[in-house]
């Protein structure tokens, strides 16, 4: 028996208990993965992607190696991978300066 | 007037192809319409019992394609309805005795008599998904509200695409309203958004399915059931009419008293 009242009740009583959803669970692990089941990648290619990447670019410049990183994104019936790839400045800075006083 | 071929596939078993052949078949078939199902699960049949024809088969359809008996003799008529025909699996042979050639030669004979010819797919990828698609006019994906299965699903869509036989329509069947109600099953809507396809059909879960196959009697030929309902309304899409989504919510128990108190089903 499911009306609206109890359905919202529910959904209050899961949330005070700190209850996930696990349809929102299944609906994520759908999108992680079926970019990989598309392109026929895997998780270590992108490893090693990642890493080949990092050393063409590191030929150039100097790149914040632990914060490069390649990702899959789903689009509905199209993916593409996005590379990012932070540098390091030349005055060694790697984040913005730290504005806050000292 | 030519028959429409259409392929019902999903990539993962038990999911319910062969429940919605049977049900969209016999539903198109009540409505006057001359249908036939070929069941491509050679090796493994089921759609005769699900029909409730089993006893009656002589001929199959590798006898048909190996040209031992005619493409008549391999059809079994349903006695309920007025043109409904089944052209049984073999069961003792393997998916090698039928090509996609030989699929679209026996589609073909049968396009001018009938309007629709409905392929029960076997899962998975691989033979049998290649002769269920080579003679197909449109295909219809089945799934379930559960993960391996929109991933299959996902698959699937992706290789009718590559065969040019797309765009796929998705059948989504085995939907628990309360379930999804209480986020414990992904929504229609969360599949959709995962697949990007069109919607043919959301088909509840309902135990009716599973005592229809006890009696070898689709749910869509009775009028009282709503998972016949939404089988009915697929087959209504078919034949072009714009038919809205059902309600899967169940009634309440004070809307069934209100029905029963007016003489009516309580279902
Ligand atoms: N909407 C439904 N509600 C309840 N049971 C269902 C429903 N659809 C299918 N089933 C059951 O699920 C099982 C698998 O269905 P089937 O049509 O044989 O799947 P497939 O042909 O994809 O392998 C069967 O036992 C069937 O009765
Ligand atoms: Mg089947």
């Amino acid at each position: 028996m499911t009306s609206p009242w109890s359905a919202a009740l529910q959904l209050t009583v899961d949330k005070v208990l700190g209850r996930k959803h696990s349809a929102t669970n299944a609906k994520s692990r759908i999108r992680a993965l079926l970019p990989y089941d598309r392109t026929d990648l895997n998780p270590t290619i992108m490893e090693k992607m990642k890493d080949e990447i990092v050393a063409v670019i590191g030929k150039y410049a100097a790149v914040d190696v632990d914060r490069a990183a390649v990702k899959m994104v789903l689009d509905h019936h199209s993916q593409s991978l996005t590379a990012e790839i932070p540098l390091r400045t030349v005055t060694g800075r790697t984040k913005r300066p730290d504005t806050s006083p000292a | 007037m030519a028959a429409k071929v259409i392929t019902v596939t999903s990539g993962k078993g038990g999911v319910g192809k062969t429940t919605t052949v049977a049900n969209l078949a016999a539903a198109l078939a009540a409505e006057g319409q001359r249908v036939v199902c070929i069941d491509l699960d050679i090796g493994l049949r089921n759609l005769d019992v699900v029909l409730g024809l089993e006893n009656r088969i002589v001929y199959d359809l590798v006898h048909v394609v190996e040209g031992s008996c005619r493409l008549r003799q391999a059809m079994i008529k349903d006695k309920r309805v007025p043109e409904l025909y089944l052209i049984p699996a073999a069961q003792t042979r393997d998916k090698s005795a039928v090509t996609p050639e030989d699929m679209v030669r026996v589609c073909n004979e049968l396009r001018a008599d009938f309007d629709f010819v409905f392929l029960d797919c076997p899962a998975g990828i691989e033979a049998g998904f290649r002769n269920a698609l080579a003679p197909s006019d449109m295909v219809l994906v089945v799934t379930n509200p559960e993960v391996a299965a929109v991933r299959d699903a996902d698959r699937i869509i992706g290789l009718v695409e590559a065969e040019q036989k797309g765009p796929a329509q998705l059948i989504l069947n085995r939907v628990r309203y309360a379930m999804v109600e209480r986020g414990e099953m992904l929504s229609t809507e969360d599949v959709l958004d995962i697949l990007a396809i069109d919607l043919i059909g959301v088909v509840p879960e309902d135990p009716a399915v599973i005592t229809a196959g006890n009696l070898g009697s689709p749910a869509s030929l009775d009028k009282e059931l709503l998972v016949g309902q939404a089988y009915r309304d697929i087959a209504a899409r078919l034949l072009g009419r714009d038919v809205p989504f059902m309600s899967l919510k169940p009634k309440t128990w004070y809307q069934k008293l209100g029905t029963f108190l007016n003489g009516g089903d309580t279902k």
